[in-house]
């Protein structure tokens, strides 16, 4: 268990360093900017109290609204993403499956994590990028920004399983 | 009863115990909101901005609500205002005129003014009025305890109403311009030319101007205003707009239909003009009146 959280705590450190010295300065085409940190949130097991993962959002989106300069942006939308990544997991389990487990490509199989994936990035973009907007004046440019960087997002999550199942 | 009260206590804790995620999910979405607002100009100003137009439209409403309160003594004011103006606007063409016109007839004309000068306003309200007869009255709410004495003119924002007619200690009762006894000495505005305002039924927004002399030169539009040749109404007060021209019946004048500024049938709040030399005035017509009725005779 603490093997996991210092495991857990190693991810998200790892994340927000690469989202604040890298691909925070990644504009692709000009829309899309992936936002891995939300890798971490994802990280955390099917079973763990609510109010924990809640707070481990949070905590996550504050530092990485720190690094960005855009203080609240990322807190609110991955403090979304705790609240409700459970109930979005669950719709990718078999009903009958109570067993906890950390969501990955090993534990759940390519499918149906990549559609989790999906589902969970497209929640936390939607949010975020229309807090930073905050208007709806431009709401084209917003919605292909959102929708090029979940694409990217979740391009790059799946490397990184990739490269991790690989290694096992 | 406190079995009741520690039960529903119990029940409200396991509720909270139950859903204590989504206070925390709440209470630290807000946490993220407020930081979203102190930290970021750009949401701080759209924020601000749109409570601006929901505030501003909401203190909008609820000063429609108080302002409606307001509204009879805005009135008042307004009214009072308007004559005022009015007068202003008279001193000023009069002015003007000297500049441009002949000296002589605008000396004696400045003359008359300033001997008219000194009129005071006194709010009344109108509690009862005719319209649709031939001699039709209005009765105000001012009477001789206030000062209003008969023979003194009566003006509303829009221009001349009537004269005083009669008087109690609380009451007047007024001769509009709608009735045939009214004739009201006015002039042409610019053009100098003198005729009677007179009223003989019918339309209650026009009357009649007469006696404008055939050589007369003037057009439909032009204003027509009191002449200031009686003692009841000062020189240059608002009373309407020539509609049409017609000859007279003996061809020797022009009769002009003339579009009344007031509108006699929403009348409430009006001004009495206080002449303080009225009854001095009246008395001096009086006697060159009676003198000349003596030589006559």
């Amino acid at each position: 268990m603490i093997l996991q959280l210092f495991k857990l705590v190693g991810i998200t450190i790892i994340l927000l360093l690469t989202q604040s010295l890298v691909l925070n300065h990644i504009h692709f085409l000009g829309y899309a900017t992936p936002l891995i940190y939300v890798y971490a949130v994802l990280k955390v097991s099917r079973f763990t109290p609510r109010w924990q993962q809640l707070l481990f959002g949070f905590f996550i989106g504050w530092a990485a609204d720190t690094f960005t300069d855009t203080m609240g942006v990322s807190a609110i939308a991955t403090t979304a993403l705790a609240m409700f990544m459970t109930p979005t997991l669950n719709l990718f389990v078999d009903a009958d499956n109570n067993d906890d487990f950390v969501p990955g490509t090993d534990t759940m199989g390519w499918s149906a994590y990549a559609r989790f994936l999906f589902m969970a990035v497209l929640f936390h973009h939607i949010i975020y990028f229309l807090v930073e907007a905050f208007s709806f004046s431009d709401w084209s440019g917003m919605l292909t920004s959102c929708m090029a960087s979940v694409v990217f997002t979740c391009a790059l999550i799946l490397a990184i399983e990739a490269a991790f199942a690989k290694r096992r | 009863m406190l079995i009741t009260f520690f039960y529903d206590m119990n029940r409200l804790l396991e509720f909270i115990k139950k859903y204590n995620y989504w206070f925390l999910f709440v209470l630290l979405e807000i946490i993220g909101i407020i930081m979203l607002f102190r930290f970021n100009n750009y949401q701080a100003s759209v924020y601000l901005t749109s409570a601006n137009a929901v505030s501003g439209k909401l203190y909008d409403m609820s000063s429609a609500v108080t302002s409606y309160a307001d509204v009879k003594e805005q009135n008042r004011e307004l009214t009072r205002q308007n004559i005022l103006l009015e007068r202003q606007v008279a001193q000023l063409r009069l002015k003007l005129e000297k500049i441009n016109g002949d000296k002589e007839y605008i000396d004696s004309k400045e003359k008359a003014m300033a001997s008219l000068d000194g009129y005071t306003l006194l709010d009344a309200q109108v509690i009862n009025a005719t319209t649709s007869k031939v001699r039709n009255y209005l009765t105000i709410n001012k009477g001789y305890k206030d000062g209003v004495k008969p023979e003194m003119g009566v003006v509303g924002g829009r221009g001349v109403i009537g004269i005083v007619y009669l008087t109690s200690a609380h009451y007047s009762l007024v001769i509009p311009l709608l009735n045939e006894k009214s004739n009201l000495s006015c002039r042409i505005r610019d053009r100098g030319y003198f005729g009677t305002l007179s009223w003989s039924g019918g339309n209650t927004q026009t009357a009649w101007l007469n006696d404008i002399p055939r050589h007369a030169r003037f057009k439909v539009g032009d204003y027509v205003v009191t002449s200031g040749f009686s003692s009841v109404f000062p020189e240059g007060m608002y009373v309407g707009k020539i509609e049409k021209v017609y000859y007279s019946a003996d061809g020797l004048s022009y009769q002009c239909l003339v579009r009344l500024g007031t509108d006699f049938g929403k009348l409430r709040d009006v001004n009495v003009l206080l002449n303080p030399h009225l009854m001095e005035h009246k008395a001096v017509e009086d006697s060159a009146r009676i003198a000349d009725l003596k030589e006559i005779n």
